[in-house]
């Protein structure tokens, strides 16, 4: 009897030391420092833990508990300060340096009896271990469809574009290092609590080993995954046992070969076998649930302006002394030949990138080193990119819910004890993500992995998730990359049409005749430089222009489509005065 | 011109549960140079990749010379004489030109020496380039150097997935000029392009591809003209 309540805790403590290696993976990190940080945790708590309650009515076990948890948090905070700016491989490796260093300090002191080990109390039962499982996981389940939760989820798929959708980046992986330091400390000294002994050898590599692997096994894209990876590792040998499989060299063979079963076929780990139902892939089409949002500047309120502006990569001019100026409600386009600068310049005007020389403002912000790219995301600038930055295993809504970060709310304390306000503010969120999918024509795709969409629906989407932040600014780097003539068309339908709507708007784009059709001015980059700017139809007989970036065969066609485009322009002007169109009807 | 040197019968690719090309049958006579058009989604990559053996078909035969080559992976396809110049470019970005230029030439060891050469006098940009990491290339040159890499492995037929994308006009221009001569020397050529009457202009038969099937094929100059393509794709002018 004694060796099944001692297998049901250890399945809970081995789910416990696997959440500490899913809330970074969550994050799309790699740490390998769980295994010390625990250790810490289980050796500084036997410093401070006493032996009756304290004050009279506080368990010593809850004392330690706490206690490591906060050793847990605090070491990682400090560990993380100087690692967290590492990725990847390079992360795990500090990473696992830093448990081995742990360990090897504290066989080397005498307060925790070297390789000998400490005994502790025979605290924790199942009762106990399930009980801590149970709340860790409600934490992780309560998680995922929070703000936070697609904030993780963000991170993982694409840093740059989490950036750009005003996520910061910085902070948020060290929230998920912080966390995992919490449950370490938690694992630390739930195990020592248990098993009445701890020694700094236990937690070695080897450990931080069956950590990562219970939780990759158990997977990482569900919350349950821990739990059942847990279920999986610890009972196995078990099972192999009561079936007599006694032989030495066996049972690690049978372990391992269902180990890369499941890593190979079972994409998303066990609980990707988990059948569920999504909450994310519904849209919510009705117009009384979208949240109330802030009204743009006034048509013409300067957004972006820009003196001088330079970069220059080692002795290589990107971009070249540039001044810009963009309004409220203002189509700008940018044209020019490849390697021109268009991409640097947007990149400055969003914070990706700060430039050599001169001064700019973006939405009140100066433009300094110290501007970040989040920052300027929460002061309003959306974007979209060159090369397609998507959340790509993430649904066609759930990668817009992501645009939404700006002008939503957290929700995970709130969605803790389920709070019906949480709720209502998610149903908002989705309400707003729904109404720019069909913005874009992109409402039958909700459900779809943003990476199985076409490439022209992924620039849509991309553009969905832009406006899914309310913003002030809007820049669209090659939007219609990848479309053909009438799909351009729609799209420049869409881009004048949030242009009236007040948005200002910054195009870069190699369409001629749809810049044509959609900008109120056009700036034209040659080599880095300004070579013109002005009116589109005067832009497209400009002879610079011609000889640098248009070809000299344009000039036959040209003339028609400039015709074409200055009608256009004065249709849409027309328009636009007389019955100001809402913008779906226009579509 | 003379018979097919590839033919597609029944093609049908799918992703997961999604059927991103049903029931696609064409061919391409030797020497010509065919063009595939329509909407975002509609299958014309896929088909690209199936035949180049990127992607496995679900159903259908591909011939190339006669041959059924339905399950050839890719390398073998380029071993064979058919090669693509992929969506995107896909140059090795921290490889220097030449490097990439020579990788092209993994099946054509005898010959590589040469045909680099030789695509150096026809693509000087690259030449100056040659020490260059890939990657710093622009977007024109880029495309420039998939192209050749492509010819460096001596296609028979070279598929070409998008090669306007993302270029400014003027180099547009010389893409297709490059396309053209590539095909007077006598290479077949399956063009993917959503630049579709640019695409259907230099071509000597179209196909429009809808949801996954052909819905319309004929002589280019034909489909030029054809009201329904005018109005689903080329839009008017």
């Amino acid at each position: 009897m004694f060796e099944y309540t001692s297998l049901i805790t250890l399945i809970a403590l081995a789910a416990i030391l696997a959440y500490s290696f899913y809330a970074v993976l969550l994050a799309g990190q790699l740490s390998l420092a769980q295994l010390g940080l625990a250790s810490l945790a289980v050796f500084t708590s036997s410093l401070v833990v006493p032996d009756d309650p304290l004050f009279g009515f506080i368990p010593p076990l809850v004392v330690g508990i706490v206690f490591g948890m906060l050793v847990g948090m605090i070491a990682a905070f400090i560990l993380g300060l100087p690692l967290m700016r590492l990725r990847g491989v390079f992360l795990a490796i500090a990473t696992l340096a830093f448990a081995e260093m742990v360990r090897i300090f504290l066989i080397n002191q005498s307060w925790t009896n070297g390789a000998q080990g400490l005994s502790y109390p025979k605290l924790v039962g199942p009762g106990i271990a399930w009980s801590a499982l149970v709340i860790v996981a409600f934490g992780f389940w309560r998680l995922s469809g929070s703000r936070l939760g697609r904030a993780f989820d963000a991170i993982r798929e694409d840093e740059l574009a989490a950036t750009s959708m005003g996520i910061n980046v910085a902070r948020h992986r060290m929230l998920s290092f912080v966390i995992a330091g919490a449950i370490s400390g938690l694992y630390g000294v739930l195990l020592g609590y248990f098993t009445r002994f701890a020694d700094p050898n236990e937690f070695s590599f080897t450990a931080a080993v069956d950590g990562l692997v219970t939780a990759v096994v158990g997977g990482v894209v569900f919350f349950i995954g821990p739990v059942l990876g847990g279920l999986f590792l610890t009972v196995l040998p078990e099972l192999q046992r009561t079936f007599g499989v006694e032989a030495s060299w066996i049972r690690p063979l049978i372990s391992g070969v269902l180990l890369l079963v499941v890593i190979l076929f079972i994409p998303g780990g066990l609980a990707g076998l988990i059948p569920r139902r999504k909450s994310a892939s519904k849209l919510i089409t009705d117009p009384t649930l979208m949240p109330s949002l802030p009204g743009l500047p006034k048509r013409g309120t300067p957004l972006v302006s820009l003196r001088g502006l330079s970069k220059s990569y080692g002795g290589v001019t990107a971009v070249r002394v540039v001044d810009l100026d963009l309004g409220a409600g203002e189509v700008l386009g940018l044209i020019g030949p490849n390697g021109a600068g268009k991409t640097t310049l947007v990149n400055m005007v969003t914070g990706l990138t700060f430039q050599s020389a001169g001064t700019g403002e973006v939405l009140g912000n100066a433009l300094t080193g110290r501007t970040k790219a989040h920052a300027l995301a929460q002061a309003g600038v959306a974007r979209t990119f060159q090369q397609i930055k998507l959340f790509g295993r993430l649904s066609a809504l759930e990668n817009v819910l992501v645009g939404s970060y700006r002008i939503s709310r957290g929700t995970l304390l709130r969605r803790l004890i389920f709070l019906p306000s949480a709720r209502r503010d998610e149903r908002q969120t989705v309400a707003m993500a729904s109404a720019q999918l069909a913005r874009v024509g992109l409402a039958d795709k909700a459900a779809t992995p943003a990476g199985d969409l076409s490439y022209g629906d992924q620039r849509r989407l991309e553009i969905a998730r832009a406006l899914a932040a309310h913003p002030t600014l809007l820049v669209l780097d090659e939007p219609a990359a990848g479309m053909n003539r009438v799909e351009a068309g729609r799209l420049a339908a869409l881009i004048r049409s949030l242009g009236t709507d007040g948005i200002g708007i910054l195009v870069i784009e190699h369409n001629v005749r749809m810049m044509l059709e959609t900008c109120d001015r056009i700036i034209v980059l040659n080599f880095g430089e300004v070579i013109a700017s002005g009116a589109p139809a005067d832009i497209a007989r400009d002879p610079a222009v011609l000889e640098a970036y248009l070809g000299s065969d344009a000039t036959a066609s040209d003339e028609a489509v400039t015709r074409l485009a200055v009608q256009d322009l004065t249709a849409t002007a027309r328009l636009a005065e007389t019955s100001r169109p809402r913008p779906e009807e226009k579509q | 011109m003379s018979g097919p040197i590839l033919s597609i019968e029944g093609l049908q690719v799918n992703y997961g549960h999604v059927d991103a090309v049903r029931n696609v049958s064409f061919e391409v006579p030797t020497g010509s140079l065919v063009t595939l058009v329509g909407a975002n989604g509609a299958g014309k990559t896929s088909v690209l990749n199936a035949v180049s053996g990127l992607i496995r078909p679900r159903r259908g035969t591909i011939r190339f010379k006669g041959e059924d080559v339905t399950r050839w992976p890719a390398h073998r396809m380029v071993k064979a004489g058919l090669v693509q110049v992929p969506e995107g470019r896909e140059i090795l970005a921290t490889l220097t030109v030449a490097e990439n230029l020579m990788l092209g030439g993994w099946h054509r060891r005898s010959t590589l020496a040469t045909n680099v050469e030789r695509m150096y006098e026809r693509f000087p940009v690259l030449d100056e380039r040659r020490k260059l990491q890939a990657g710093s290339l622009s977007g024109g040159e880029q495309q420039m150097l998939a192209i050749a890499r492509a010819l460096i492995a001596e296609p028979e037929v070279l598929l070409l997935d998008e090669p306007s994308m993302g270029l400014a006009p003027k180099i547009v221009d010389e893409v297709f000029a490059v396309i053209e001569e590539i095909r007077s020397a006598g290479t077949t050529v399956v063009l993917v392009e959503q630049n579709a009457r640019r695409g259907l202009a230099a071509a000597d038969f179209g196909y429009v591809l809808e949801t996954g099937e052909i819905t319309h094929s004929g002589v280019a100059t034909a489909l030029l003209a054809d009201e329904r393509v005018i109005e689903a794709y080329l839009g008017l002018e």
